[in-house]
């Protein structure tokens, strides 16, 4: 028989997948994928396809050119964008308190001046990206950047949300956790400026911790505005 | 009754004609059937290589082999050699669960000495020799053989008792359901048909060139014939070459197992190349190796695109090999086997041919009609070139006791008949109420491709009715399906409504059919619009908890199938892939457009996608349309084609309407249609008439003139 999905976090994967669209309408996203939903219990699980166990999928693959090959050749994303970066998401929570989330924007490792149109799909564009002589022509390189919250993980070195870049072990602190909608925007406006979306009329769920002045092995409850 | 001949590796000519002839002889008046196998390979390893001087295998007699003298005619010797082999032949059969009864073997494996124009043939109950006065008699007076295991040798002595069906299926529990029938079609007898016998296990002293619908199992009998050639002559460099990237996985996996069949070895993948045609700069191509050869940097796609044009990129690049460098080079291969030969442009078997050693061992293999339009593979001139005098440098001619070199796969395991009929009516636009779309430029092709003329006559501007003949089809095709319910067309008034029934469909076959969500295959037939339909309609799979792919966007690019999945794909993808159950959504696409040739295509590719059952679903009037042309092939004549042969003039006329157009013509088309449109919508609402716009006048008397100028065009032809 089919789990009932808390009836929050389905408000939250009804709003990712309005995004995927929304952003799909405007040729910002290439493809995406359905949310998969895992619950376990009183423990619910957003997340992208085909999850891939494996060392391309540990910490230390952050940044490394096997990541990106391995996510894409996997279908392990929850969307690819126009210009072949791959966005990746996984959340989770216990009933309605979101206890751990990551969100992932892999650049694309090439530029390319052509859309994916027909056969010319990010599958078949990035092989040919790899196997081409003058790729040092095509290469872009970016850092990915991923953005996590480990409820159960909060110390000085490792805040319990925090933002991955250029280094696998790097971890700036950031405040709150966030939204998938949040996450986009802050991917959108930094690394994509000349693509501009009506931000202001985004919906943004918003979350506190529930003991605002424990810093430490806190639970973080979600708070709709 | 009848005697094939397998030509494989002949150690002694003489002996051996006069052996065919003895042989011929008896089987014109005797009732058996029996294949004869030439220099049969019966095991090869690195250590002990053991080849049958010719093996017989016949239906009453079961397997005898004949061996040769090979120095000394010496009684004992002879018995020796003799011994030798039998205990090579039982141990080799004893392999088989299916040929054991108890602990030995369920028949007796015969070894006969072949003595022509020799009087000392005297046999004794253990050991037989004969020439051509006693073959007769000692065959008559052995045992009749066990014939109920007469499928289970052929499949040993053809090497094929490994090829087991993909799939268990332990969850089908109902003979009769659609999860049944399958794993009944699937675990058919793997036997070679005769033909498949020739082009797998004959080698030609040259070139062979082996055709046949898809589906016709050239597939098979290129790995077969590359691991016999390589269990034979471990030290020859082979390469086997296809365009398809995933074909790979597949010659591997066949390879392995077939070597095992003869040798009980890995194969020497130094020696034996599995390598697509074009080659990456990490892994291996005929073109990169080649280009490597000649000291060249390969092109990849892109650079090879942006200098020759996207359609045009390998044959650029093969031609710039070829011609530029092309010149006096190390052979590299003792053979070449190549798959799809179709889908490989002319320069690239000119670069094969620069590569092959003296014995110019190139082995080629096409469908015969992969595209309606184009069934004529390049000739052997062209693809091979000639010498400095003019002459041929591959010729597929040979003689009457010869290996061939010509061989024709003509029965399609793949498609049941009428099923490929219906494709056929569909992709011709047999019974379009319009012009058809197009047909074969040589009229003979139709039988090579499995038709008969049931009446009229197969000429230009002639009327004729073709029906498929019952030999080019297995027969358990009419025995597990039947046509009505292998196929089914339906129209529906919006996508969602054609997708809801879809995915309803889908789901009794999961749950109630007992096939497997990976045995299920949905094209979407228009390549630019299959990610969006495909996004739409798998909300209605997800309705039913139904999982899906979008196959190379959301899965690898060489991915096609993944299990738990249904496989969703756009027809480019579909291509070379098949699943027992195929639907084609919103095929209203295919009905009617600017270049009808490819979109017709498109639909005989999907319809043929199917092992067993196709639906063709689409939306609105372009659909009725097309269920009118079904319903005219299936209902009105029964899988017949029925229709009046263009004449050439007209071919000329169809190729040049429906031709394909560069980007820029499909656009402009598209503008002018949207412009019409506005104008009709205009007069209709009357906000312009002719006298506010005078050009209309213009433009009415310049559609009459045009549309006379066609009309006289018919008359005239």
């Amino acid at each position: 028989m089919k789990e009932k999905i808390n009836r929050y976090v389905q408000a939250i994967k009804d709003e990712i997948e309005n995004t995927m669209v929304l952003l799909e309408e405007n040729k910002f996203i290439y493809f995406h994928n359905l949310i998969k939903i895992n619950i376990n219990g009183k423990y619910t699980e957003l997340s992208c396809n085909n999850h891939i166990p494996g060392r391309a999928n540990c910490g230390e693959a952050f940044t490394t050119f096997l990541q990106y090959e391995t996510i894409l050749k996997n279908g392990n994303f929850c969307c690819i964008l126009y210009d072949g970066s791959l966005i990746k998401l996984e959340l989770c929570f216990e009933n309605q308190k979101l206890i751990s989330h990551s969100y992932l924007w892999w650049p694309a490792p090439y530029k390319m001046n052509t859309g994916f149109v027909g056969e010319q799909t990010p599958q078949f564009v990035f092989e040919d990206f790899v196997t081409d002589n003058s790729w040092f022509e095509k290469i872009s390189m970016r850092s990915p950047i991923r953005v996590d919250f480990d409820s159960e993980n909060d110390t000085e070195g490792h805040p319990a949300v925090h933002l991955h870049t250029q280094h696998h072990d790097s971890r700036m602190k950031v405040n709150k956790p966030i939204c998938f909608n949040r996450f986009m925007r802050f991917i959108i406006e930094n690394y994509y400026p000349d693509r501009s979306f009506d931000f202001e009329k985004w919906y943004y769920a918003s979350f506190t911790f529930d003991e605002p002045n424990k810093k430490i092995n806190k639970h973080t409850c979600l708070v709709f505005t | 009754m009848e005697l094939e001949i397998v030509r494989g590796y002949i150690t002694q000519i003489t002996p051996t004609e006069n052996l065919i002839a003895a042989l011929q002889q008896i089987y014109k008046s005797c009732e058996d059937n029996g294949t004869l196998y030439l220099g049969y390979p019966l095991s090869a390893n690195s250590e002990c290589k053991v080849t049958v001087d010719a093996l017989l295998v016949s239906e009453k007699k079961g397997v005898i082999a004949f061996l040769y003298p090979k120095s000394s005619v010496d009684g004992d010797v002879l018995r020796e050699e003799q011994d030798a082999l039998y205990y090579q032949m039982d141990y080799n059969f004893k392999k088989y669960n299916s040929l054991r009864k108890g602990r030995g073997l369920a028949f007796e494996p015969k070894v006969i000495t072949w003595l022509p124009a020799s009087e000392r043939c005297d046999s004794d109950a253990e050991y037989l020799f004969a020439n051509e006065c006693s073959l007769k008699s000692v065959l008559d007076e052995l045992d009749d053989f066990y014939n109920d295991i007469y499928p289970a040798l052929c499949e040993a002595l053809q090497k094929v008792s490994n090829i087991k069906p993909r799939k268990k299926r332990k969850n089908v529990k109902e003979e009769k359901s659609k999860g049944g029938i399958i794993k009944a079609i699937e675990k058919e007898i793997a036997n070679l048909d005769r033909w498949q016998k020739k082009a797998a296990l004959e080698i030609p002293e040259g070139p062979q060139r082996i055709r046949g619908l898809a589906g016709s199992g050239k597939t098979i009998v290129l790995a077969l014939k590359a691991a016999y050639l390589h269990s034979q002559y471990p030290e020859w460099k082979i390469a086997v070459t296809f365009y398809t990237r995933s074909l790979a996985q597949q010659y591997e996996e066949l390879i392995r197992q077939f070597m095992f069949e003869f040798s009980g070895e890995e194969p020497d993948w130094n020696n034996l190349h599995i390598v697509h045609a074009w080659g990456t700069n990490t892994e291996p191509g005929i073109y990169s190796i080649a280009a490597r050869q000649f000291n060249v940097t390969p092109y990849n796609f892109s650079t090879a695109s942006a200098r020759y044009g996207k359609n045009n990129a390998f044959e650029g690049i093969c031609h710039e090999l070829v011609n530029n460098f092309g010149y006096d080079t190390g052979k590299i291969y003792d053979a070449i086997l190549i798959d799809e030969a179709q889908d490989l442009p002319t320069s690239f078997f000119k670069l094969c041919y620069l590569l092959i050693k003296p014995t110019k061992r190139i082995i080629w293999a096409y469908d015969e009609l992969q595209n309606l339009n184009e069934t004529i593979m390049p000739s052997v001139k062209d693809m091979f070139g000639v010498d400095q005098y003019g002459n041929l440098n591959i010729s597929l001619e040979s003689n009457e006791d010869e290996a061939k070199r010509d061989i024709m796969l003509p029965v399609c395991y793949r498609n049941p008949p009428w099923t490929l009929a219906l494709a056929h009516s569909l992709g011709f636009g047999v019974y379009r109420s319009m012009d058809k779309v197009q047909m074969f430029d040589e009229l003979s092709v139709w039988e090579d491709v499995g038709y008969k003329v049931e009446s009229g006559n197969l000429e230009w501007g002639q009327r004729v009715k073709l029906v498929r003949k019952s030999e080019a089809s297995p027969k358990y095709f009419s025995e597990l399906l039947n046509p009505k319910e292998s196929f089914i067309s339906k129209v529906f008034n919006t996508e969602a409504e054609q997708y809801k029934w879809i995915a309803e469909q889908i789901y009794i076959n999961i749950y109630e059919d007992e096939l497997d969500p990976d045995d299920i295959l949905v094209i979407f037939p228009d390549t630019y619009c299959s990610k969006r339909d495909y996004t739409n309609f798998r909300k209605f799979l997800m309705q039913h908890n139904i999982e899906s792919i979008l196959a190379g966007v959301s899965s690898g690019r060489d991915m096609f199938r993944i299990e738990g999945y249904v496989t969703c794909s756009g027809i480019y993808r579909a291509k070379g892939n098949e699943a027992p159950m195929v639907y084609i959504v919103n095929s209203q696409y295919c009905e009617e457009g600017t270049e009808l040739i490819r979109i017709r295509n498109i639909l005989f590719t999907a319809i043929t996608r199917s092992r067993a059952w196709v639906r063709i679903c689409g939306v609105g009037e372009n659909m009725h349309l097309l269920e009118q042309e079904i319903n005219n092939c299936i209902v009105d004549n029964n899988y017949a084609l029925n229709f009046v042969l263009p004449t050439r003039e007209e071919l000329v006329r169809l190729r040049r309407i429906h031709r394909e157009r560069t980007e820029e013509e499909v656009r402009r088309i598209s503008r002018r249609k949207t412009e019409v449109n506005s104008i009709i919508e205009e007069l209709e609402k009357g906000e312009i008439d002719i006298e506010s716009v005078p050009e209309l006048q213009q433009l009415l008397n310049l559609v009459k003139n045009n549309l006379e100028c066609t009309q006289n065009e018919r008359e005239d032809q």
